[in-house]
Order: C-alpha cells, then structure tokens, then sequence
C-alpha cells in the first residue's frame, strides 16, 4: 500500500538534486523520514561514515510540495514516523536530468510525482518516482529501499550563544580560494575580524614539506557579515570538505548562510533555508591548534552597545530558528545517545552542554580555559622577527639545529662529484637535458 | 593505372561536416570504405550484433571523380567497387586538425562542476584566448581525398593558411560481412520522433548501467485513453527505468495540437510489440541521436531494429559558393540492430547467453 | 635573509608559473637584485631555464642575502605557488614575501580583495523573521562596500644552500644548424597534440616508440622558412608542413669569432640547402621530441612571447622564449626549454 506520496513543480525537482548533491558529499546513502505533520514533514538526511557530519533537509508541506499525502497507519513500525534508507546515486540518477535541463533536453518536467509502496511482508519496498514531462513524455523509475531506523544529529541551539551570519554568496566566492588538499578549516575572530585559515597537520619532514598543501587564510571585517558574534582568540576547528559542500550548496539557496556554536570539541551547526527548505549541518568541532578561550573573554561582536538586549545576536538566532522545526524528536533521543554515537556527534555533548547551558550566555565562558599563548595567529603585519630567516652559516653544520629539515641538507656533499663531472664536460657541453639522477643536492 | 589520373579525387571545403556525420559511426576501431558514383559509403559493425553506415554523398564535396574503370569487355560484368577498411581515430583525428579549438577541451581551471561560469570567463579573457576566432580558423580548411587503387594509401590533403597537412592512411583489405537483413516490407513498428527524445531516454537509461533494453509498443486498439504507444525500458542492480511516449493524437481531434506537437510525429503499429536489444548497441548510436534532429525508429517482424537518423548539415558559407546553393541539406545515419533472442524463445535468461545467439 | 615584493604584473607571472608546472612540480628560484630565476628541471623530459626581469613582474622589490652576490635560492613547489597567484587574480593588490611559520619557510602571499558583496536582494526569501533580519543588518552596516578582505597563501618551501645549487649548470650545446621562428604556438600545440593522439591511438598493435616513453614525433626545420611535423604509424604516414616562416639572422656579436664565425656558421652552411617550399629532402635539422613532453612545453604559448627554435640536428632542440616587456629599461624576460632528441 501506499504510505506516502506527494507531487512536486520542477522547479522543486531541481531542487531536490541540488540538495542530494549535496548529501552525496556526507554520505553514500540518505535517509528519509516521513510524518504527517503540517510543518516540514519530510526530511532527508545524511551522515557522514566517522559520524562528526551529519546533513539534515527539512521540506516544508506547504511551500515545498505540491501535494503531500502521509497514510500514517498502524501497520508503520514507528507508529506515525515512515524511516527508510536508499542509495544517493540511484536518487541522484533519478533527478539528475533535470539539473541541466533548459539546455537541449526536449523532456521539460512539468511535474514530479513520488510514492512509497511499504509492503511489510514483502522484502522488496519501492520507492516510485515518475516525471512527468510535456508532449506525454513520462518517466518512471522504481528503486527500491531498505526500512531502517532513522538517527538524527542533536544540537543544542540554547547553548550555541555565538555564531555569524553572512551571504553565502560572498562565503562561495572565498571558499574558491582554499587548495583543494586541505583538510581543515579554523574559524577565528581577532581584531575585528574573522579568520578562516585552511590547513593541514604539519609535516616536518624536509623533502615532504614541498607536499604540505597551501594554506590559505582569509581575513573579513566582521562589518562584512550581517550577523558575528565570537569570543575573541578562540579557534573552532571543522573540516574543510564539510564547510565547502555547505557553501556550495547554499549558495545555490541565495540566502545567507548562519554558524551557531559554543566551544571547540562541541558541535557546530551551519543553517539556512529558502523556498521550504531548511537546511541544517551539525558539525563536530576540534581545537587542533590547542587554542582555548581566555579567562576574560572578550567578544568579536557586530552586537552595537546602543541595542536593546532584546537584539543581541543569541536572540536573533533564536527568534530566526523559532520557526524552524525541531529536527531531534524524542524518540530519536535513544538510537542517538547509542555507544557508537559517543565519541563522535553524540548525546554527551548534548548533556554536556545542557549541564553548561547558563542563561546568560557570558558566563559561559567564564570558566572555558586557560590562556594559550603558544597559538601564533596568522601574522598579516610584516614582522621583522618572522621575516628574517636563513640558512646562513649554521645551515651546513649538522651539529646546529638551526632548521628542522637540516638533515635533508646531508645530500648537499654529493653535489661536489657532479661538480667535477662538469668540469671534465666543460669543453664538450652539457648535455640538453640533464638527468635528476646526475644533480644530487636540490631535487633529492 | 597507367593514368597519371587518380582512380579517385575529391574535395571538400569543410571537414567539419564530414567530422559531424563520420562521428555519428565512431563506435568501431576501422571504418569500411567503399567509392562509389555517388559518395563516399561508410561502414561500421560491432559483431554481427549492429552495424551502422553512412554515405557521404557526392553532393557534400566541391569536387567528386571516381574514374570507375571500364570493364575490360562491355559483356564482362561491371568491376566491383573499391572497398578498403581504414583506421576510423585516425581518419577523424586527421581530419580534426583544423577543429582547432574544441570549446569541449578547454580545462576548467578546477575539476569542480560548479565552477563559476563568470569566473570562467574572466580567466579566458585575461587569458587571451578566443574560442570562436580559433574555432572559425578550423571551418575555413579545405581537404582533398585521393585514392588510387588496391594497395595504395587514402591520402588527405589539407591546407590552411600557413600550413599544409598531407596524410596516407593505410588500407586494409575490407572484412566481407553481409549486412543485417532488415524487411521493409514486414514492419512490427515504425514511428518518428525528434532524435533528442530518444537520446534523453537512453541517457536515462544509462544511469542505471543496464546489459539490454526492452522496447514495448501497443496499437492504438489495445490502448486505454491516456495510455502510452511505446515505452523503452531497462533495469539494473539500483532499480528500474521506463521512458515512455504518448501516441498522436487521433486525427478526430488534430485541430487542437498545433501548439503542443506530438512526440511521436508517426506511429505505426499493428500488434503489440516487444523486443530486447543490447543496451551497449544503442549507446554506441548516442552520438548519431545528438547530431541528428529526427530519428525513425523500426522493427521488422524478425526483430530487427532500424534507426535511421536525419542530420541536418549546416550550409557552407564559404566563398567557393558552390555549395550555398541549396540551403539546407541532410544526410542520413543509419543503424541497424539485432535484437535478443526473446525469453519465450530461449530459455537462457540472461543476456550474456543470448547476445550470440542469433549469429 | 629577507625577500619582498609586491606583485605588479599577476597574470604574466600566473601564466609563467602555469607553463612551468606543466613540466615538473618543484622550482629551482633564485632570487636577486637583478632578476628572478626559475628553473625546472624534472626526472624526465625537458628542463626549462628561465629569467624573469624583475621589472617584468615585481615592484618594491626587496632582496637581502647573506650569501655571496645578494643571492637567495629557493627550492618551491609549482602547483600551489600557481594556485595562490590564482586567487590574486581579482584582487587589487598582492605582495609576496619569504617568512617562516611553525619552523616551515613560506613564500606567502597577501592579496588584498575588495569586499564583492554588493548587498543582493534576497527577493526570493519568504521567512519573514529573516526578511527583517537581513533589513536590520544592511541598515546598520550600510558602508559595507568599503572594506578589504585579506587573503593569505602560504607555499611551503625550502631554503638551498649556495653549495647545494653550485653542481647545477644550464645545458650548453653546439651551434644550432637550424634556427627559426615558431608559427602560433597555440595552432602548433594543437596539431603536435593531434599527432600525439594518434601515435598513441595506433601504438598498442605496433609497437611504437621504444621504451616505455611516449610516442615521438618528427620536428624538422629548415634555413628557408620551413617547419616540419611528421609521424608515422602503423595505420598512416602524417606530416604538417609551415612554410614563409622566419629564419633571424644571427648577430655576428654574439657569434664566437664574429663574422667569420658567422660565415662558418653551421645555419650558413645549411642556407645553402633546401628550398622555400619545404618539398625536398635536404637541407633539414631534424629532432625526435616526445609527444606529450612537447605538448607541455608548448604550454608556453599561453605567454604570447616571440619563440626562437634552434635545431641541433639529431641532438637538440632549444627554445627561447621571449616576453614581451611593456617599457623601456625593463631587462629582459627569457625562457630557454632544452628538448632532447630521441634516436631514430
């Protein structure tokens, strides 16, 4: 029987790509969940293998949908939830056409129509997708999917007091900038301004440091976003991979896209919504870098001193996030707050954080760490200090440790033989193309 | 051959419509060549599965000899044609040279595909390139088509300003197959429709990695209101397609479809058909549905597929002139398919067993 | 030691390192007061030596080396030095200095951007709380546009020694038998790039190409405005054929023993042979490149510079590659590739 249908413009079709698009980057299956509520009663999720990422789509009934039908029965395991499980390249292979469609493709979706046959005493489920296009054109694909237990990623937005708010735009055009081998992206206001510098685990090892990607800071007026809020000197630490799939994605929204965290090692959520989609990312956050906050914390703030509390940015957020669903449900809680969830984006920080949770958002931070002076900001003044280095005299001397890659510098006396060679060639030339293996020293 | 005339000499200004028309056949490593009065005829086949052909008539060149030598006594038969094989990647590349630029290979500066579309753009022209001046460099090249019997060499000859290309392509003495018999006269379906219809299908199609395809087709008397004529479908380890097409509508209510033509501009069936195919032979025509703008597709009452792709050959502006006579010209492609041995037939269920055994 | 400069001409010098890194991933720099020295010279397939002006790129330089001859030699990675100066290529200024960080040495770049966001409606918003946000925002902030944002590129690199790159010497070879003007590298890359195509389309069934490298192709020139690129195959016999090109005439000053090494000259003795239309079989210096390794060299093109290809018959082909200087008093920008000729 048919537990759920529901119909949607192709405009919606499209969107629904863009969105598994985006999923795909978390995970290789997505998850849906089904209840008949008014207000976003399908959401598709992902989450990430290693469980620090997880990707939630809520779809709004009303804006999103042309019709949506949920048989709420109670044959359904879940009582009035539907959950099941499919593969995102089979979802994404359906909807993928209509992503480039306007070019030459004659088959123009006028409508998408998508049902779920739940037949418990049958393995085989089906999930049927038929687009219908003009000229009677249909198309119609049966996939089948697995009826799992859906998890959900839980955040805790009263805790969450900082965050920023900026066009995800303006984020999409720097995000181009950060190297394509960086893993690791650290968000850190200073100074007016916020930092994002991508990076990667340092490798000393002399010939290896050629390897090490790019790093790439970038630094904003916070007047540049509409929205920030963040303890100055505190470093929040998320992937690189993630962040990126984030802006793209939201990018194609044309919104503004929101950060809501608390503390590094807690999570982070990214979040923003348009056209009854509302998108949420809870991230786990790291300090890699071992930066903490301060004892007095001071705050990277737009928040003017001439605005009533009732406007400080924690209330912003939250009278913004009001109106979105609650993505956690109750029943959820348990298969969330399982053992495997615990190291990861689990229900200890959820309780952690619930313990922590003050309701003056200051005080928060009154006991958050110690003082870190060892973190080096990325310097953007030219500092003689830093400027100056060398190799200089000590650098041929084993003995003195002036560079950490000195011992690379022991190839260097090989270099004498291939000296003597060319002064035996001298008189003949060098040959065109010299072999690497001839030239010790350089590119060993 | 003791004329010092070539058996065969033509001259075409513009080998972009012979790349166009040649690339719609490139699913094959050789190409048969056989010369005739008329054109040029172009054969490919892979197995005895498909084979596909096309004529590059006379009419495409400036010029066009075939000095078919006279039989030695007028009571003798005719001598056969010249019929050679040729490396088809070598002829197309050859006659690419002049492409210059191919919009389809220049690298977006990431391998993302959501790269910027202006910031494309400007890189390119801080870059100084100009696609469509390289691009327009590649339409002016004229190339020269010389054969001269048994054993010697295709050689093509191409000019451009600046810089002349000569190549001998080596001929191969021609594999004799006979071609897939098709009954024109015994069809189980014949319908037309814009060739991009059925490129979007098979492109759907592919997604889910499918060894074969089933093409269904119902006559209007066993149809129920609404339903569809003819469905093409497939399935794979992630689930299952089915594009299917709408019949005209009957000419009891013709006025009112003007705005919205059918998608099946012909449709001829009179018993329910259903025939499997080699997912792999419709692939390799692909190309053929993205260069062509229409495409009739039929089956004879053996199960014999033909597709046969009209592709409209922009007009030649160059200053030659001779050819901007007609306007519009057209060339046709054609495919011909074997289909599997159905199910009801043969026992053996899955494809791998069946795809031989029609040879 | 102390190395800055701001970087005044970004897409000449993106494009240089682009070519540069289509032949090998490192960099050998060598910085001074005069010049900057790039020069690439990987495991296999051509080495490039090039000067960049300083002028041609670079303003407010400033070099300052403990090392004989204010010298700074540099090992640098090409791939990530030409994503940085990528993302200089909107901003409205960019400088490039040698710092260290975490015990690494970096050349970093700071390019400095204005702000892009000119305030969009978001009209297809339909969260009202948002609407309101956004409104409260770009009021406040209404001299958004003002500001810069600031992107930094750290390149991690490695400091060399003065010893470490005094066993590296530019190849020297005999006079050329052939020099002459390349046609438009694009027009050449692009055919050289359809040989290599076919050489390697018809290579599995013959063979082709001893060894493990690529396909070869036939370069000829010769002292009359000829150049030649042909192949052969298995499945064809190719050849492309530019004629009217030029042959520059050698300046007796910079020829050893002056005119009458002019007259001994090697491209003296092969102007005696050969002819203008490129038909007959004498008169060419002829070289076996690579196919892929020439394609990559003739990368270069995207520089525009005048190409001057000298043919050491069976030996060598040498090309220098010349940007153009946009005034006077700018020293002069050359890049020299030094192609191997592989055995017949």
């Amino acid at each position: 029987m048919t537990v759920l249908s529901f119909s949607l413009t192709p405009d919606a079709t499209g969107r629904m790509y863009e969105l598994l698009v985006c999923l795909a980057k978390f995970g290789d299956s997505v998850s849906l969940e089904a209840r008949s509520e008014k207000a976003s009663p399908l959401t598709i999720t992902a989450l990430n293998l290693s469980r620090t990422a997880y990707a939630s789509f809520a779809l709004d009934a009303k804006t999103f949908f042309i019709s949506y039908d949920f048989q709420a029965t109670s044959s359904l395991k879940n009582g009035d939830r539907f959950t099941c499980q499919l593969l995102n390249k089979a979802l994404q292979s359906v909807f993928k056409s209509r992503a480039n469609e306007g070019r030459s493709r004659e088959s123009t979706v006028e409508r998408c129509d998508v049902s779920i046959q739940d037949q418990p005493d049958k393995t085989e489920c089906r999930l049927i997708v038929k687009m219908l296009c003009k000229h009677g054109l249909t198309k119609t694909y049966r996939l089948t999917y697995e009826s799992v237990e859906v998890m959900h990623a839980l955040f805790d937005k009263s805790a969450a007091t900082q965050g920023w708010r900026i066009s995800a735009r303006v984020l999409r055009e720097y995000v181009e900038f950060f190297g394509p081998k960086t893993e690791q992206l650290d968000l850190l206001a200073q100074d007016g301004k916020a930092i994002f510098t991508s990076f990667t685990e340092k490798i000393q090892d002399g010939k290896e440091v050629l390897k090490h990607p790019l790093e790439t800071a970038i630094t904003i007026h916070v007047e540049d976003f509409e929205e920030f809020h963040m303890q100055e000197n505190m470093h929040i630490v998320v992937s690189v991979k993630d962040f990126k799939a984030i802006v793209a994605h939201a990018e194609t929204m044309r919104g503004s896209i929101s950060a809501q965290f608390s503390f590094p090692n807690r999570p982070l959520q990214f979040s923003y919504q348009n056209s009854g989609i509302y998108c949420e990312f809870t991230l786990m956050t790291d300090d890699v870098r071992g930066a903490t906050s301060t004892a007095n914390a001071k705050f990277v703030s737009t928040r003017s001193s001439s605005r009533q509390p009732s406007v400080v940015p924690v209330h912003s957020f939250n009278r913004t996030y009001s109106e979105m669903p609650p993505p956690a449900r109750p029943p959820m809680n348990q298969s969330f707050g399982s053992q495997r969830q615990s190291h990861s984006l689990g229900s200890q920080n959820r309780q952690n954080s619930m313990a922590e949770s003050d309701p003056d958002p200051e005080s928060l931070f009154v006991s958050g760490g110690e003082d870190d002076s060892r973190w080096d900001p990325p310097a953007l003044d030219n500092d003689d200090g830093e400027d100056m280095l060398g190799w200089d005299s000590n650098y041929e001397n084993p003995g003195a440790s002036f560079h950490p890659q000195l011992e690379d510098r022991e190839p260097v006396a090989p270099a004498e033989p291939s000296l003597q060679q060319t002064g035996t060639q001298a008189t003949e030339g060098l040959e065109p193309t010299q072999r690497l293996s001839q030239l010790h020293g350089m590119f060993d | 051959m003791a004329n010092s005339q070539p058996l065969f000499t033509a001259v075409s200004s513009s080998a972009r419509q012979l790349i166009l028309l040649l690339r719609c056949i490139s699913f094959a490593k050789k190409v048969q060549v056989r010369i005739s009065l008329d054109g040029l005829h172009f054969t490919t086949d892979q197995g005895s599965v498909m084979e596909a052909f096309v004529v590059l008539e006379k009419a495409l060149f400036t010029s066009y000899t075939y000095n078919h030598p006279a039989p030695p006594s007028s009571q003798d038969d005719p001598l056969p044609q010249p019929v050679f094989e040729v490396s088809l990647s070598s002829l197309l590349e050859t006659l690419s040279i002049f492409s210059l630029y191919d919009p389809a290979t220049i690298k977006r500066p990431s391998g993302d595909p959501s790269f910027d579309a202006f910031g494309a753009h400007r890189l390119h022209r801080h870059a100084g390139f100009d696609p469509f001046s390289a691009r327009s460099l590649g339409m002016t090249g004229t190339c020269t088509f010389t054969y001269d019997g048994d054993g010697s060499p295709l050689r093509i000859h191409m000019a451009e300003s600046g810089v002349t290309t000569s190549c001998d392509l080596t001929t191969y003495e021609a594999a004799s197959t006979d071609p897939i018999p098709f009954r024109r006269d015994a069809l189980a379906l014949k319908t037309i429709m814009r060739s991009t219809y059925l490129l979007d299908a098979i492109v759907e199609l592919a997604s889910l990695t499918p060894t074969e395809l089933t093409i269904n087709a119902f006559p209007q008397s066993r149809r129920q209101h609404g339903t569809s004529a003819l469905s093409i479908s497939a399935s794979g380890a992630l689930g299952s397609v089915s594009v299917s097409f709408s019949a005209p509508s009957s000419p009891s209510n013709g006025a009112a479809t003007t705005a919205d033509p059918p998608i099946l501009e012909t449709f001829q069936c009179h018993n329910s058909t259903r025939a499997r195919f080699s997912f792999s032979a419709l692939q390799a025509a692909q190309r053929a549905m993205g260069a062509a703008t229409k495409v009739s597709l039929r089956i004879d009452e053996a199960g014999v597929l033909s597709l046969q792709f009209l592709v409209e050959i922009e007009p030649v502006s160059n200053a030659g002139g001779a050819l901007s006579i007609g306007n519009e010209k057209v060339a046709f492609v054609d495919f011909r398919v074997v289909s599997l041995v159905d199910d009801e037939y043969a026992e053996e269920e899955d494809s791998g067993g069946s795809s031989t055994a029609d040879d | 030691m102390r190395f800055r400069a701001s970087i005044t001409n970004i897409h000449t010098f993106t494009k240089f390192t682009a070519s540069l890194a289509t032949l090998g991933h490192i960099a050998w720099v060598r910085l001074d007061e005069k010049d900057v020295r790039f020069t690439v010279i990987p495991e296999n397939g051509s080495q490039v030596w090039s000067v960049l002006a300083k002028d041609a790129v670079f303003d407010t330089y400033t070099i300052q080396s403990a090392a004989p001859g204010n010298t700074i030699n540099l090992e640098v990675p090409l791939a990530p030095l030409q994503r940085a100066l990528k993302s200089a290529q909107n901003g409205t200024a960019a400088n490039i200095r040698l710092t260290k960080k975490d015990n690494i040495p970096l050349l970093s770049l700071t390019i400095t951007t204005s702000t892009m966001n000119n305030p969009v409606p978001h009209g297809t918003q339909n969260d009202t709380g948002v609407e309101e946000f956004r409104e409260e925002s770009v009021d406040f902030f209404g001299s958004r546009q003002d500001r810069e944002t600031v992107v930094t590129q750290d390149v991690p690199i490695r400091v060399l020694a003065p010893a470490s790159v005094q066993g590296i010497h530019e190849p020297v070879c005999r006079e050329p038998d052939v020099h002459i003007v390349l046609p438009n590298l694009m027009q050449l890359k692009s055919i050289s790039d359809r040989f290599t195509r076919l050489a390697s389309s018809s290579k599995s069934k013959s063979g082709f190409g001893a060894g493990s490298s690529g396909p070869k192709l036939e370069l000829s020139g010769n002292m009359h405005g000829c150049l030649r690129l042909s192949l052969s195959t298995d499945a064809m016999r190719i050849k492309s054929l530019w004629t009217g090109l030029e042959n520059p005439e050698l300046d007796p000053d910079h020829v050893s023993q002056g005119e009458d090494g002019l007259a001994n000259h090697p491209s003296t003795r092969m102007k005696a042979m050969g002819d203008e239309t490129g038909e007959t079989d004498e008169g060419w210096a002829t070289v076996r490149v690579e196919g892929k390794d020439w394609g990559r060299v003739l990368s270069v093109g995207r520089l525009g510079g005048r190409v001057i290809a000298c043919f050491c018959h069976d030996h060598a082909l040498i090309l220098y590659v010349f940007l153009n200087g946009e005034g006077p008093g700018e020293g002069e920008s050359v890049l020299t590739y030094y192609i191997s000729s592989y055995s017949a």
